[in-house]
């Protein structure tokens, strides 16, 4: 059963049944104004599970909840906030460039200066001879652009057929099925012809 | 569609304390790993295969630490048959080994890159596909028969993430982020280091700012605990103590903190940790799963 509102684990210990024991307490919704937390679908979530905590800020290495409680996030979220909650000069950064120039695309040979001034970044310090950059979003989406790179190199290359990949157990095979699964790209054509 | 048609293969884990044979040296075992790869394409046929993909240390997959010359030997096969070694660097990108990219620390030559996650450290969204300028003039030499690269995102080089991605580069640099990161990792893996004492602990994995630790029913047998309950009770229990790690299966517990900690940010890990191991182990005992 889901339930309506914020769930905080606000106990966890051993009890002396030993049954595990993580208490939830139930906070209104008052924060968000809404209750939208109930409408949420969460991403590698059990589905009939209900929310553990509510994040609300962070500061260095620490996040803090919605009661004030502060956490070491030792985990950087998602292996990702290597610098970081509330860096200033990345603020200052951001708030800049969506005044300057908020949105650009780069299709058909359009660019800007800065996705030219971080491409020739990377290309200058990744250990890849005369490196070239694609942009995205996440990194599941640059696996998925390396799929089809790969298959139309191996067009490109005349060798069609070389288009397996080998991946290891334990790797992540939730992405690496995303990026079969989402890009059956047509070997002798290139992706332009696939609905997406 | 079913799983084999994606022309994905799968070869065995570089996981030496799950997967080695008894008496199997570290040695013998990458050597084991590399054969297997290699009859894996002889039998799949070598120009059907385009690529390998992996991450330098298998971060969501337990923090998977490979045995040193691992990516030496697998290299030199892949060298053999002309595959491309398809780096996944979405974790290891930027410092978290102590070095700028996982392939630096691993010694891996790959010819494919995606780096997303520290790229921004976080602060938007945006990733990169990267690729060697030798299949990139390949491509582009045929683009003319084969048309445009019809690929493409609404958002890709969006300006508030290029921005943002550069400014978070020039800092790492400025600051010498991945070298404060290998100093720091030094000192984690100094703590940690003595966690294999734990009752609890089978395996302790531990590379630059990245690590995890096994908790096992039996640490002779190497016994592991059924589901992932025990992982999820000593993540809960340290969330409880104010601190976050993952929970990954195979019940190990992952610790990825920001490369910008500090000494005392790491005895403030040690500290909670060690409380929720101690409490984990109370309920285990008390569940009679040990």
């Amino acid at each position: 059963m889901r339930l309506p509102g914020h769930a905080e684990a606000t106990q966890c210990g051993c009890l002396a049944g030993g049954e595990l024991s993580v208490t939830f307490t139930i906070t209104d919704n008052d924060t968000l104004g809404t209750p939208a937390m109930t409408a949420m679908i969460y991403p590698t979530t059990n589905p009939s599970a209900t929310e553990t905590m509510v994040v609300a800020r962070g500061e260095g290495p620490y996040i803090f909840d919605k009661a004030g409680k502060r956490y070491l996030e030792g985990m950087a979220g998602l292996w990702c906030t290597a610098l970081g909650y509330g860096n200033e000069e990345i603020i200052e950064t951001a708030t800049r460039q969506m005044r300057e120039l908020s949105f650009s695309h780069m299709f058909s040979g359009k660019t800007h200066p800065a996705a030219i001034e971080l491409a020739d970044k990377l290309a200058a310090m990744v250990p890849i001879e005369n490196a070239q950059v694609f942009l995205g979003n996440s990194g599941s989406d640059a696996n998925d652009t390396l799929m089809k790179l790969i298959r139309y190199y191996a067009a490109a290359s005349g060798q069609p057929q070389r288009t397996k990949i080998i991946a290891r157990e334990k790797g992540l095979s939730r992405r690496h099925t995303g990026v079969g699964c989402t890009h059956r790209i047509s070997p002798k054509s290139h992706p332009l012809s696939i609905a997406v | 569609m079913p799983f084999d048609a994606l022309g994905v293969l799968r070869t065995g884990a570089p996981h030496y304390y799950r997967c080695a044979n008894p008496g199997e040296s570290e040695g013998e075992f990458v050597a084991r790993r590399a054969d297997e790869l290699e009859q894996l394409i002889l039998a799949e046929g070598p120009d059907t295969i385009a690529a390998m993909i992996a991450e330098p240390v298998n971060g969501a997959g337990g923090v998977i630490v490979p045995p040193d010359g691992y990516f030496e030997s697998i290299q030199a096969v892949l060298d053999r048959y002309g595959i491309i070694l398809w780096d996944d660097e979405v974790i290891c990108g930027f410092g978290r080994l102590g070095t700028d990219f996982g392939a630096t620390r691993l010694n891996m030559k790959p010819k494919m890159m995606a780096c997303a996650k520290a790229l921004s450290s976080a602060y938007v969204p945006i990733s990169a596909a990267i690729v060697s300028g030798d299949i990139a003039d390949v491509i582009a030499d045929s683009a003319t028969q084969m048309g445009v690269f019809g690929h493409g995102y609404t958002y890709s080089g969006h300006p508030l993430g290029c921005a943002v991605a550069s400014k978070v580069i020039d800092i790492y640099q400025r600051d010498n982020l991945f070298e404060h990161a290998a100093v720091m990792g030094r000192y984690l893996q100094s703590k940690l280091a003595s966690y294999i004492d734990h009752p609890l602990v089978g395996e302790v994995s531990s590379i630059g700012l990245l690590g995890a630790l096994e908790l096992v029913a039996d640490k002779a047998t190497k016994k592991p605990f059924d589901g992932m309950q025990v992982a999820q009770f000593c993540a809960a229990a340290a969330e409880q103590n104010g601190l976050i790690v993952r929970p990954l299966g195979g019940n190990r517990i992952a610790l990825c903190p920001p490369l910008i900690i500090q000494e005392q940010h790491v005895d403030e890990i040690d500290q909670k940790l060690r409380r929720a191991l101690d409490s984990t182990l109370d309920w285990v005992t008390h569940k009679g799963l040990k």
